[in-house]
């Protein structure tokens, strides 16, 4: 579904991606992991065009086929498929719920399937159906996290990207999103989550990297990443 | 939302025609009873509170939906009002006031229509070439370039002589507007933004002025969302240009400055950054104060004071309420209707 080959990004003077190589396949929850600053975003911003790859190539199985995205505008790349639900959120303040998730179906055209994948998304969060007519910053933390992955799922994403879901969330929210992002596991959805909550992501994942200094230094299944020494002491805190 | 349920969305919106036909026709029994009663001084500043009112409405949707912050609206408003008089100006009278015009301009009058049409065109034409660099930049870039576009354009009014007369300006422009246009002209502004408002469109806008970055994320075009928005604004804000040189009939270089965007963006920051109903309502105010200060100025020497009383109202209203009148919200029963 996704094959990133030696992408290299850089941001101002600082290369962040020094050529890094991942792949998704479809219907796999993948994961990748990292410390602050290691290029998780910047990776994930790459992927949906909002920054630009100095090199290296991203394939995706969008809409229209097998297409190439580093040249891709951030707009059409949402068409293709691949839906970011960003970190830390980023909702619409001042419109209301009902209007954010709305924004979440811009580029579509099915005006009547838009109503039951709204419906489909009251169904997973039914807060978001209450507090249809709140302006979204009144939303708590975690509403606004349902809000934020509401929208996504409007898009239909054949891939969604998750940018840190867990930030900022007290732990029961955690659970919650994590729950949530199961069953969207279950339903089929890829996913590609990035976390620096590592055991929380690595429990979930298909297939996992380890992102270091812009660099990928370990990769395999989320078992097999969970078991490792070198992770179990630098990500998940558990002296071996 | 109305998109769930189509039948319903048909009932709906065939009583919200009849309901906007019924505004609209008791705000035309208005404009006929003002018109009937009221001395023509009155009725023309009638006329020019409905212009304020299309100019303000067009800025919320370049200033109040997409967050942009043009300045630009003098600009336009002089070159569709310079567009539109040449258009517009009778032959016989182009001969000595305007002897250089090139021949087809010279010897051609057109109707007052076509020419306002000609002035929005040539306006959004220009509109699109600032915006095309401008937008692309983050921050407020387009603030500085608007107000650079204010003193080119008037430069250009005033060196232009064959084509403009110079720092004279035009005078003796037929009176061809009267209050049913501008009234007219005012009911469509709003009827087009709050249309743009309540669709997907126009809520791409907001999305783009609210989170740029989740704008993209959800398939926003947030430069050409910006764009229309501008081009919009810059559109309406010329024919309005146009109708409001043949109300005064005269326009200068200097008609239209920097003092005036600042009174527009007044009503758009007083009645609620991005709402139309907003909007309308500190058109009509701040049109109604500066006309009352007009008397005390004169009599009290006192020039200048309508300029400091909207200034004081707008530091009033961001201390007290820093959104606005409206907030950027619509009354309920308009949100209904659109």
């Amino acid at each position: 579904m996704l094959e990133v080959r030696d992408l290299h990004v850089t941001r101002g003077a600082t290369e962040v991606l020094k050529g890094i190589s991942l792949e998704v396949l479809e219907g796999e929850t993948a994961a990748l992991i990292g410390a602050n600053g290691a290029g998780k975003s910047t990776t994930l911003l790459t992927l949906s065009g909002l920054l630009r790859a100095k090199s290296g190539t991203v394939r995706f199985e969008g809409a229209s086929g097998s297409i190439d995205l580093t040249k891709l505008a951030a707009e059409r790349i949402v068409g293709e498929g691949l839906v970011q639900c960003p970190e830390g959120r980023q909702i619409f303040h001042s419109l209301s719920v009902e209007e954010n998730l709305s924004m979440g179906g811009y580029l579509r055209r099915d005006r009547a399937s838009l109503g039951s994948s709204i419906e489909e998304v009251h169904a997973l969060f039914p807060i978001l159906k209450e507090r249809a007519k709140a302006a979204g910053g009144t939303l708590s933390g975690g509403e606004q996290m349902m809000l934020a992955i509401g929208r996504a799922l409007l898009a239909r994403p054949r891939l969604l990207l998750l940018d840190e879901p867990s930030l900022g969330l007290a732990p029961q929210m955690i659970e919650r999103i994590f729950d949530v992002i199961e069953t969207l596991k279950k339903r089929g959805t890829t996913i590609l989550l990035v976390e620096q909550n590592a055991a929380m992501a690595l429990d979930i994942a298909d297939r996992a990297y380890v992102l270091e200094n812009g660099r990928i230094t370990l990769s395999g299944s989320g078992r097999e990443l969970a078991d490792n020494d070198r992770v179990r002491q630098a990500y998940l805190g558990i002296a071996s | 939302m109305s998109k769930n349920v189509p039948e319903v969305t048909r009932r709906r919106s065939a009583t919200g025609l009849l309901a906007l036909a019924a505004l609209l026709g008791v705000g035309a029994a208005l404009v006929y009873a003002a018109q009937a009663t009221l001395s023509s001084y009155v009725v023309t500043l009638l006329a020019l509170m409905f212009l304020n009112i299309a100019l303000a409405v067009s800025l919320t949707v370049t200033n109040g939906f997409a967050g942009l912050f043009s300045l630009g609206h003098p600009a336009f408003m002089t070159i569709g009002g310079y567009i539109a008089a040449v258009l517009t100006y009778p032959p016989a009278r182009k001969d000595f006031m305007l002897p250089d015009l090139p021949a087809v301009l010279l010897t051609n009058q057109i109707p007052l229509l076509p020419a306002l049409l000609a002035g929005g065109i040539i306006a959004a034409i220009l509109a699109f070439l600032v915006g095309l660099p401008v937008l692309r930049l983050k921050g407020h870039y387009l603030a500085v370039a608007t107000l650079g576009l204010i003193v080119i354009v008037q430069g250009l009014a005033t060196n232009w002589s064959g084509l403009t007369r110079g720092g004279s300006g035009l005078n003796g422009i037929p009176r061809l507007t009267d209050i049913w246009w501008c009234f007219g002209f005012a009911a469509l502004a709003i009827y087009v933004a709050l249309r743009l408002k309540f669709s997907s469109l126009g809520r791409a806008m907001m999305a783009t002025r609210e989170n740029a970055m989740a704008a993209e994320l959800s398939g926003v075009s947030t430069y050409r969302v910006r764009m229309l928005a501008f081009v919009i604004g810059a559109f309406f804000a010329a024919v309005a240009g146009g109708l409001m040189v043949h109300l005064i009939t005269v326009v200068t270089p200097k008609t239209y400055s920097v003092v005036l965007a600042f009174n527009l963006i007044a009503m758009v920051v007083i009645g609620g950054s991005g709402s139309v109903f907003g909007a309308v309502l500190a058109a009509i105010a701040l049109t109604g104060i500066s006309e009352a200060a007009r008397p005390l100025e004169e009599s009290l020497n006192l020039y200048g004071l309508s300029q400091v009383i909207v200034a004081l109202a707008l530091i009033l209203v961001l201390f007290f309420r820093p959104n606005g009148i409206m907030g950027g919200a619509e009354p309920r029963l308009l949100r209904r209707l659109f």
